[in-house]
């Protein structure tokens, strides 16, 4: 298992410095650079003429793209992200600012949508073809087939301006003092959005992989023993649904991350989201780099996790 | 025309212009999802609106915001952070809401008659938040930091105009810093430029280079530029003042506000400056709050918000709302269509007269803007000392004129030109492009649209001069007419400047020169008519509409006045109070 997970790690790096170069080649090919975006038309009138040429040698972006991006990871090899074109703050610092808002949201989302996905899923399965069944399914398409940008303003229209039970947007309340349940408030509304989406995979693998479990000969046998159904659900049947339930979850890490995005524009959540969305509009390279960097770090962990858990809870699967 | 551009006739259009897929499911896309807001969110709301705890007591007002690059007077580009600057650190004369210059820290000023000294007598019990007063060398030190070059401000430009400007910028970027005889010379008048002197604490003098007749107009624009204390950031190297965390968290000011935190993302908190040297602020805090605009909308309808711009589409929906007042006022700025005048098809004046005649730009007021504006056909149009200059061809709606300027300079209708314009922050951009699409077919000249994101823009259309027209609005003409010279006089041009249509005429730069020299509004006026004249007649752009501005803000605000220029909607912030 040891020499597993570190041959599993070792595949990463190369993983990881193929992700890099070519995000640093895409985000290179975009039109317009650092310095483009710097500018307003009314404002360059008064930078006077070298203004431009200097802030680009600056910058350092006349250099190759190549050779940019040898630089980058040379720095980033020594600890330093650099400095952000926009604002000129460290670029560790504001990611790491940002990382921890939005791995509060993804965690919420997936409690939420496990909370729902995996009893809804058990309830159709078992009940199959019936009434209730046939609502869980039709209500998962329509999770699914929904935006979650919509759900969203469907969310703040309802609960915080005609009910006005939880505030719109934000992380905590303005001007107020930070206290767990206001923070908690405003959780709510963005973790159910995005929540409600990623719930409706986990309720469709839980409800056919039980389904194809509960036709299996040991279900059959733990039945034929006289356990009670619930019994045999739970404690048979249920804990083989785990297998394929675990690589849904973590394979649908990267569309939880990517859901993210959108909904912390939505709700003016300050996650690295939002972040992502400002740096590429201002083509700030070091910031969206570091932010390539923590995600495709995050999915190649949660995959790991994935085979990891995948042993844990299934003895038969064995790495060596 | 009448309600020509409705959402079928559009659809046809698309069709018949033969647009992709690509482009369809994009206006599908944002199309659906802004009705699907617009829906959602215009109906009036369910009395709503519930008084606001403020839980450190005291009254506070909420506005929306953009997340700032920086806080610091030097760096800014952009009005939405200008604007607060200039309330936390007070600049030496502000604009009202008419774009006029008037008096902020400063508590007069004097320009002799010639218009080469400008004067300013600060206020002499202006005292920074930590208690240390502010003198004339706090001016001198802002000033000359944003003219060192290794600061990197963009009011280096802005200021160049005083005299030795350029050679203190050469003494200290090129030779290592000031000269002994540069020292001596400012131990006597207070300054190492040549053109900036103290005679004592609280006057400041700036001579000009040569006459200059729309100076205040530079100092004043946005926001005036924030006085910063030179006793905390005098040990700041010039190229270290962008990186520097006072640029991001600026704790000691001389505004009547004082800045108290900025949550990442989240908001701007600022509260009253005890040691303000004018009446007190009736406002204990101000959040400059950063919302989407769409649900900026909602939280203006809920309560939480109490003062935005709006599009003129929200104008009617928000009327309803009884909590709310909404007002539109003429702005400064102009639509054009640029016309790149490097091309040899379209540096013809007969083709940027043609486009004038071919677009009824009455009925798009009438109909886009809701009649919310005004057709324009030069550059200048304010401010009220200007007014509309006399003597323009007016360009009526005369689709067949347009064809035979057309026809006569040889326009070939084979010919398909692209014209870029940018969708985001401005929800009538795509129909405006597309309406005048259509207009511009009609005679003759086919257009192919082009949309494009800022970034992208800049780079087309500022550095690299590579596209054909380019439709777009803003700018702050009506505030002085010197400002034209900015997109006109070719001593601006891109990318060096803002002068992206690349128009080149000795006559005009002269012409402008002579109207920053003049004097006096009387001689002013007379030159820039001239300006005026010329531009209508040579069309280097399409002259458009100038829309108004929009705002909507809550009646518990009292003595919001709304500017004519968007950003400049703190300029009595000062003076602001909330009942209830």
């Amino acid at each position: 298992m040891t020499k597993y997970l570190l041959r599993r790690l070792l595949i990463s790096i190369p993983v990881l410095i193929g992700i890099t170069m070519a995000t640093y080649l895409i985000m290179n090919l975009a039109p317009g650079d650092p310095v483009d975006a710097m500018l307003n038309p009314e404002a360059i009138a008064s930078l006077g003429p070298g203004w431009v040429e200097q802030q680009r040698e600056a910058l350092g972006l006349n250099d190759p793209v190549p050779i940019r991006y040898l630089k980058w990871v040379q720095q980033a090899l020594e600890g330093n992200l650099g400095f952000s074109y926009i604002d000129r703050q460290p670029v560790l610092e504001k990611v790491t600012d940002r990382l921890w808002p939005t791995l509060k949201l993804m965690l919420t989302v997936l409690i939420i949508s496990l909370l729902i996905g995996v009893p809804v899923g058990i309830i159709s399965a078992v009940r199959q073809y019936s009434f209730l069944d046939y609502i869980v399914t039709v209500l998962g398409m329509i999770s699914v087939s929904i935006p979650s940008f919509f759900l969203a303003l469907v969310l703040i229209y309802f609960f915080a301006l005609r009910l006005d039970w939880l505030p719109a947007t934000g992380m905590f309340t303005v001007g107020q003092e930070r206290t767990f349940t206001d923070s908690f408030q405003h959780l709510i509304l963005p973790a159910t959005a995005l929540g409600l989406a990623q719930a409706a995979p986990i309720i469709r693998y839980t409800r056919a992989s039980l389904l194809e479990v509960i036709n299996q000969d040991y279900t059959t046998v733990a039945r034929a023993k006289g356990l009670s159904e619930r019994t045999v659900i739970i404690r048979h049947a249920l804990r083989n649904v785990l297998i394929p339930l675990v690589t849904v979850v973590a394979l649908d890490i990267p569309r939880l991350l990517g859901g993210t995005v959108v909904i912390e524009q939505v709700f003016a959540w300050p996650g690295m989201g939002t972040l992502a969305i400002t740096s590429v509009f201002g083509r700030d390279y070091p910031v969206l780099m570091a932010i390539n960097l923590v995600s495709a770090i995050m999915i190649l962990a949660s995959n790991l996790l994935a085979d990891v858990v995948y042993a844990l809870v299934d003895p038969r699967v064995k790495y060596s | 025309m009448g309600t020509s551009w409705d959402l079928e006739r559009l659809a046809q259009e698309w069709t018949a212009r033969g647009l992709d897929r690509r482009d369809l499911f994009k206006m599908v896309a944002t199309g659906g999802a802004g009705m699907a807001i617009a829906t959602l969110l215009g109906s009036p709301q369910a009395g709503a609106a519930a008084a606001r705890q403020d839980a450190t007591g005291g009254a506070q007002v909420s506005m929306i915001w953009r997340t700032p690059n920086t806080l610091s007077p030097l760096f800014s580009t952009a009005g939405s952070e200008q604007q607060v600057e200039r309330l936390i650190f007070g600049s030496l004369i502000k604009m009202a809401d008419n774009l006029d210059p008037i008096p902020d820290l400063a508590e007069s000023f004097e320009i002799s008659e010639d218009a080469t000294v400008y004067t300013f007598h600060l206020h002499q019990n202006a005292t920074f938040s930590d208690g240390t007063p502010l003198t004339a060398a706090d001016v001198v030190f802002t000033f000359e930091r944003a003219l060192d070059p290794r600061t990197g401000s963009y009011w280096r430009g802005r200021l160049l105009p005083i005299k030795g400007a350029e050679a203190y910028g050469e003494m200290m970027s090129g030779g290592g810093g000031a000269t002994p005889e540069a020292e001596a010379d400012a131990a006597a008048t207070g300054s190492l430029v040549e053109g900036i002197s103290t005679p004592d604490d609280y006057t400041v003098v700036l001579t000009m280079e040569q006459p200059h007749g729309a100076f205040l107009v530079n100092l004043g624009n946005f926001s005036g530029l924030g006085i910063l204390p030179k006793h905390i950031l005098e040990s700041v190297a010039p190229d270290q003042m962008m990186n520097h965390p006072f640029s991001l968290a600026p704790n000691v000011s001389a505004g009547a506000y004082k800045f108290v935190t900025y949550e990442t993302d989240q908001y701007l908190e600022v509260e009253r400056n005890d040691t303000y040297w004018g009446t007190p602020p009736a406002l204990d805090r101000i959040f400059m709050r950063i919302v989407q605009p769409d649900i900026a909308i909602a939280e203006l309808e809920n309560g939480n918000l109490d003062l935005m711009s709006i599009s003129v589409d929200d104008l009617e929906p928000l009327s309803q709302n009884p909590n709310l007042t909404v007002v539109s006022v003429p702005s400064p700025s102009l639509d054009t269509i640029s016309i790149n005048q490097t091309r040899d098809y379209l540096a013809d004046k007969r083709l940027g007269q043609a486009m004038h005649y071919a677009i009824d730009r009455q009925a798009v007021v009438d109909e886009l803007l809701r009649g919310r504006g005004r057709v324009i056909n030069s550059p200048i149009f304010g401010p009220d000392w200007m007014g509309i200059p006399e003597g323009l061809n007016e360009y009526p709606y005369d689709p067949d004129q347009a064809r035979a300027l057309l026809t006569e300079m040889g326009w070939d209708t084979n010919r398909t030109i692209e014209m870029m314009y940018v969708a985001a922050g401005d929800p009538t951009a795509e129909e405006r492009a597309t309406v005048v699409q259509q207009f511009l077919g009609d005679v003759g000249i086919n257009i192919e649209l082009l949309q494009v994101e800022v970034t992208e823009l800049i780079r087309r259309l500022i550095q690299e001069g590579d596209y054909d027209l380019y439709i777009g609005g803003g700018g702050v003409y009506g505030a002085d007419p010197s400002i034209s010279a900015t997109y006109y006089d070719s001593r601006n041009l891109a990318p060096g400047g803002g002068n992206s249509v690349r128009y080149v005429n000795p006559e005009l730069d002269a012409l402008y020169d002579q109207g920053i020299a003049a004097p006096t509004q009387e001689e002013r006026k007379a030159i820039y008519t001239q300006i005026a004249q010329l531009l209508n007649e040579e069309c280097p752009s399409v002259f458009l509409w100038s829309p108004e501005s929009h705002f909507a803000f809550n009646n518990r605000l009292v003595g919001f006045q709304a500017p004519s220029y968007v950003d400049n909607r703190l300029w009595n912030a000062e003076t602001w109070s909330v009942t209830g």
